[in-house]
Formats: C-alpha cells, sequence, structure tokens
C-alpha cells in the first residue's frame, strides 16, 4: 500500500512520486535555462548513467563513450532553450544522445575511409569466440566485436526500441539497409552466445 | 508449401511483425507444422527478449561532470563580455541575414523549426547566385555584431579576449575551407549543404549569444 505524503499538504491526500519528479525536473530545466548550472548539474546526475549506457553501446569504447557522454551534455546545454518541457527531459534528451553519437561515427567513417575504402554492407567479420570455452560470452560483451553499423542498428532498433525508418533518418540509409544491418548483427551476436 | 529456407529468411522479420498479414499466415502455418523451425522462433525471441532487458543505465568508470562543467564555464566566459543589450540593428540584421540564407538556400538544407511549411514554396529556387547574395547579407550583420564585440575587447582580459578571437576565427576558418572547396566544384550539393550548416552554425552561434547576452549579467 503507498504510504501518505507527509508533505503533500492535502491532508489524506497521496502523493505520486512520478509527479513530484517530474515537478523537481520542470524547475530544475527551468533553472538551466536561465542560466543556473548546478541545476543542470542535477539533471546531468538523474542522466548520465541512460547517456553514458547508449554511448558505450553505440560506441563500443569506454573511452569513446565518455567522450560522447560528455559531448552530449554540451549539446544538450547549448539547445537548452529550445526545450519546452512538453515531454520529460530525458525523452528530449536521448534522441540528442543518439544523434552525437552518430555524428561521431560518420566523421570517423569519413576520416578513415580517405585511406582505407569500406562500408559496412562488406561481409562481416566474425565476433571473436574463443571454441569450446566455458565462459560464453555476454550480450554486451559481444557487441562490442560486433561492425560498427550493424552494432549502431541493433542497439537503436532491439534496445531502444527505434522504427527502421526513424533509423534510416538518423543515420542517412535506407530502410533497407537498416533491416540488412539489423539481421546481420542478430545472426552475428546470436553465433557469438551460442544461441 | 513454404520451404524451411523461406520461412528462416523471413523470421527476424516475423518477429518483428513487419510481414504482410498472408506472409505472416504462411510463416505461422510452417512454424506449427516443423520443429526446426520453432525451435529457431524461439530462439531468436529469446534473444530478443535478452537484448530488450540489456540494464540500459552505466556509470562511467569516472565522473565526467568536471569536465562538462568546464567546458560550460568556456561558454558562459565568452557570453558575460557581451553587452547586456546588443544594439538591436545588428540582432535584427543577423535574424535577417538568417531568413534571407535560409530562402536562398535549397530547400533539402533547411531545418524546419520555427519556419511556416507555406513559406517554403516561393523560395525554393535557390542557386549559386541566391546564395552569394544572402551570404553578403550576412557578412553585413555579422561585421554590426563583429564591431561591437571588437569595441567590448578593449575592457577584456588579454585571456578571454583570446579565447573569443579563437572561436570567431575556428568558424570562419570553416568556412572558408568550405568556400574553398565549392570554389573548385561549384555544382556540388554536399557542399553546398556544408556551405548551409556552417553559415547556420555562425549564425546559431551569434544569435545564441545575443539572446544568452540578455540573461547573463
Amino acid at each position: 500500500m503507498m504510504a501518505l505524503s507527509e508533505d503533500a499538504g492535502v491532508p489524506g491526500v497521496v502523493a505520486n512520486p512520478d509527479d513530484e519528479r517530474r515537478a523537481r525536473e520542470r524547475q530544475r530545466v527551468k533553472e538551466a535555462q536561465a542560466g543556473n548550472v548546478a541545476a543542470y548539474e542535477e539533471l546531468y546526475r538523474d542522466n548520465v548513467g541512460r547517456v553514458f549506457g547508449l554511448c558505450l553501446r553505440m560506441a563500443g569504447d569506454a573511452t569513446l563513450a565518455e567522450e560522447l557522454a560528455q559531448d552530449v551534455f554540451v549539446k544538450a546545454w547549448q539547445k537548452l532553450g529550445t526545450f519546452r518541457g512538453e515531454s520529460a527531459f530525458s525523452t528530449w534528451l536521448y534522441p540528442i544522445a543518439v544523434n552525437v553519437s552518430l555524428s561521431e561515427r560518420r566523421s570517423r567513417r569519413r576520416r578513415t575511409s580517405r585511406v582505407m575504402p569500406t562500408d559496412d554492407l562488406t561481409p562481416f567479420e566474425k565476433p571473436a569466440r574463443r571454441e569450446g570455452s566455458e565462459e560464453r560470452m555476454d550480450l554486451q560483451k559481444a557487441l562490442t566485436v560486433l561492425p560498427e553499423g550493424a552494432r549502431a542498428v541493433f542497439v537503436l532498433h532491439d534496445v531502444e526500441g527505434y522504427k527502421h525508418h526513424e533509423i534510416g533518418e538518423l543515420m542517412g540509409v535506407a530502410t533497407g539497409t537498416s533491416k540488412a544491418q539489423l539481421h546481420r548483427a542478430r545472426r552475428l551476436l546470436r553465433e557469438a552466445l551460442g544461441r | 508449401m513454404m520451404t524451411c529456407e523461406r520461412a528462416l529468411a523471413l523470421l527476424d522479420d516475423h518477429v518483428d511483425g513487419m510481414l504482410t498479414e498472408a506472409e505472416h499466415q504462411e510463416v505461422e502455418l510452417h512454424v506449427a507444422g516443423c520443429e526446426a523451425c520453432r525451435k529457431e522462433e524461439a530462439a531468436l525471441r529469446a534473444f530478443l527478449a535478452q537484448a530488450a532487458s540489456l540494464k540500459r543505465d552505466r556509470v562511467p568508470a569516472r565522473d565526467l561532470w568536471p569536465r562538462i562543467a568546464a567546458r560550460l564555464g568556456e561558454e558562459k566566459r565568452v557570453l558575460k563580455f557581451l553587452p547586456r543589450r546588443l544594439a538591436l540593428p545588428a540582432g535584427r540584421a543577423a535574424a535577417a541575414a538568417a531568413a534571407a540564407l535560409w530562402f536562398a538556400l535549397p530547400q533539402s538544407t533547411r531545418v524546419p523549426a520555427g519556419v511556416t511549411p507555406g513559406t517554403l514554396t516561393e523560395a525554393s529556387t535557390g542557386g549559386t547566385s541566391a546564395i552569394a547574395q544572402a551570404e553578403a547579407e550576412y557578412v553585413r550583420a555579422t561585421n554590426q555584431l563583429l564591431t561591437v564585440l571588437n569595441a567590448r575587447k578593449k575592457n577584456m582580459g588579454a585571456e578571454d579576449a583570446k579565447a573569443l578571437d579563437e572561436n570567431l576565427l575556428r568558424i570562419d576558418s570553416s568556412l572558408r575551407e568550405v568556400r574553398e572547396a565549392l570554389d573548385k566544384d561549384p555544382e556540388n550539393p554536399k557542399l553546398t549543404r556544408m556551405l548551409a550548416s556552417t553559415h547556420q552554425k555562425k549564425l546559431d552561434l551569434l544569435l545564441r549569444l545575443i539572446r544568452l547576452s540578455s540573461q547573463i549579467s
């Protein structure tokens, strides 16, 4: 049974923790929009785990993911004036994290393509797997050895719940390409996991 | 009658609910009568359930906030040297240049936020001369802002003035590079888009500085 809030103001009225959290978040956003960095730090603390988790899966590398997560929060600070508070702050923030991760990937691809022309639709290497090992690779670890395009599509579709047409728009690829990447990613991951 | 090979090829789309009703029923029918494909479907569904249940929150090994706070501080340090109330003509001119540049650019290069879709139709014939004209407008507007900033720099510390100069130089350097590339390949749509986005970036920055300068005392 839900406990009555002592500070709900009206005796007998049950305070909804989600409403309280949203109200506190709205207040922090308003303060941060006025330039209050301390308020923005609270928003950072509330969201860094999810943002870093997303960046880590997209990048496959913890050091790079840290850089990306920093970029996400700097970018969000710059764009904070455009947040109208119609959704949760996290709902507004995560697409920024996706875009920052994908932009970094695009610029890295541009840099590397000058010396090594390749794309993600070339046959994938098999993720490393120890033959006969009792240690079965876990999904998180297997993700890191996927080709990055396939990993991005898999994370966006199967972990984050984006649709193929949304992924296509975000990544600048055809919907069919997104589907093909996803199917290959699943096949490679299942092979790596022995499932 | 559907073969196992065909059923397996459709299995991903089947579990994602992306098949037509007829295909869906065919796969269902096949899976119902084929133990190997039934096992494959069950394994795929179990795998996807595992993926969907991955713990989304991950804690970074170090606290990222100090670096972020430092970067936010750099932004504010530049902003605080802007006049609290920048000369409005410059602000208005920048906004006008933004609009001019916006309308001169090919429709695909525009960012839709804040623009009424109906206003785009009459301006969809942007070309090289239109962009050049819009750029001229833009340069006039930014020069006004720079005059204000340069006057203000006399009151800044050397380090802050340097930071401001570096920010502006970085943007102008990008702009120059894109222009040079476009001079060599004027019909390249990617370069046109890049020029547009670089201008847009500078405009966004200047307009943001104006907006934020009124909030920072």
